[in-house]
């Protein structure tokens, strides 16, 4: 049984080393490890899915309702008729467009987180063509029985004032890492909805092509891997128990003296080791 | 085993402080509300922010900068004592964990994944609650030991 006694300080040298790491393991891991499937496989540059990312349901919510139109889509244009904005109810009931937002569309594509993990999507170009400044939310959510949904914005981008606005949205694979049946969608605001009276929108997403399994785990593992290190490097950071690196060295040390001739020792301090607390002293000290 | 964990209670707790016990076992709590709660989502321009992975990260580096405060301040006495070391200690921690939590998306990142159902982010969170958990006993324990430093009567 060793009877060491780690000294108090060397604990703590130890608790900021491992804490340390700890927090640089949590920052660190899951970015590396979704931008890892980039790395294995190349710059994902091809175009994918190109045809369940367009988008193939408006959600309009009509006197307070919703219901789900499926809405026509030739080639990769699809273009969405400005009747489902959305238009709220006052007071006492009567129709009005909202003064301080502007009338906006859900769209729903048929494209599932799954597939976006699996080509490892990193970027999401949408081509919408209507007058005026546009705001379009990416997110993610699914429809439930055709009349209400569930969204859970992504990111928001807005394009000024233009005709045709191209936007593109920075994604990287963790953020499709939920629910692997929710589609893709997207919210679409217009300025100036009365002159739209139809707009045309274009959705291309770029990834890898050929889909590989291990493309896609990478945040996975990432999420292994780090939580894995977490839990180590905390056990390894609690002062509760005795642990010494210093020790650790020495030994090595010991080990390659002895296997090694003694010209290879030179970079040994002609100084005696200092003697540790195990010879003499007992445990507790006092 | 077993002996060595009810060694290590029972030294532990002959020395721990039931202030920063409790104070330990609040943040512990918090941290496990703000990591498996249901993340909320605000937007500043275009970017997205996840305000839980913003205070995950926030109370981490308090609890870390708490710690490193105790372990170079002598045992504390008292309720002023902890409450000025750890009231400085965990703002000045939470300001610079909060800016790394709203840099690195740590929310969009592992927190909404993991409340979408992705059990391995799930897992992660676990973790980091168990690393939390460590950091912030590892303070609680440090408030009532001596600093390291060559102080009077310091027991090292």
């Amino acid at each position: 049984m060793e009877t060491y006694k780690e000294p108090h300080k060397h604990k703590m040298k130890r608790f900021v080393l491992f804490a340390f790491l700890g927090v640089i393991m949590a920052i660190a891991a899951v970015p590396v490890g979704s931008a890892a499937g980039q790395f294995i496989a190349g710059n994902g540059t091809a175009s994918v899915l190109s045809a369940p990312i367009q988008p193939n349901y408006a959600l309009g919510l009509l006197n307070g309702t919703s219901t789900a139109l499926p809405i026509a889509s030739t080639g990769n244009l699809t273009t969405i008729s400005n009747d489902y904005s959305f238009i709220g109810k006052n007071a006492t009931g009567a129709n009005v467009t909202y003064t301080g937002e502007y009338p906006s569309d859900m769209l729903l594509s048929n494209a599932t987180m799954l597939e976006l993990t699996e080509h490892n999507v990193n970027a999401i170009k949408m081509t919408v063509s209507a007058a005026g400044n546009v705001s379009v939310t990416l997110g993610y959510g699914s429809l439930l029985h055709n009349t209400s949904y569930r969204f859970t914005p992504l990111m928001i981008k807005t394009s000024s004032t233009a005709t045709t606005h191209n936007i593109n949205f920075a994604v990287s694979a963790a953020d499709f890492t939920g629910n692997g049946s929710s589609v893709l969608m997207y919210r679409i605001s217009l300025t100036n909805a009365s002159s739209n009276p139809t707009y045309k929108v274009s959705v291309s997403a770029i990834g890898i092509s050929n889909s590989a399994p291990w493309y896609t785990s990478s945040v996975d593992v990432a999420y292994v891997f780090a939580g894995t290190l977490l839990i180590v490097f905390g056990v390894l950071a609690l002062p509760f128990h005795d642990l010494s690196i210093s020790r650790m060295s020495t030994a090595v040390q010991k080990s390659a003296r002895h296997m090694s001739k003694p010209s290879m020792n030179t970079y040994r301090s002609s100084k005696p080791a200092p003697k540790r607390s195990t010879t003499g002293k007992k445990r507790g000290g006092k | 085993m077993m002996a060595t964990v009810m060694y290590t209670y029972r030294k532990v707790s002959r020395r721990m402080s039931v202030g920063a016990a409790i104070l330990a076992t609040f943040l512990i709590l918090i941290e496990m509300a703000v990591l498996f709660a249901k993340p909320t989502v605000s937007f500043d321009g275009s970017t997205y922010y996840v305000g839980q992975g913003i205070a995950a990260f926030a109370i981490l580096m308090g609890g870390l900068f708490w710690a490193i405060t105790e372990m170079f301040t002598r045992a504390g006495r008292g309720f002023w004592t902890l409450a000025a070391r750890f009231g400085f200690s965990f703002v000045i921690g939470a300001i610079f964990g909060g800016i790394i939590g709203a840099l690195v998306h740590f929310g969009r990142l592992v927190i909404i994944p993991a409340s979408a159902g992705n059990a391995l982010a799930g897992f992660l969170l676990f973790a980091y609650l168990f690393l939390f958990g460590c950091i912030i006993t590892t303070a609680a324990y440090l408030h009532g030991l001596n600093s390291t430093g060559k102080m009077k009567g310091g027991k090292q």
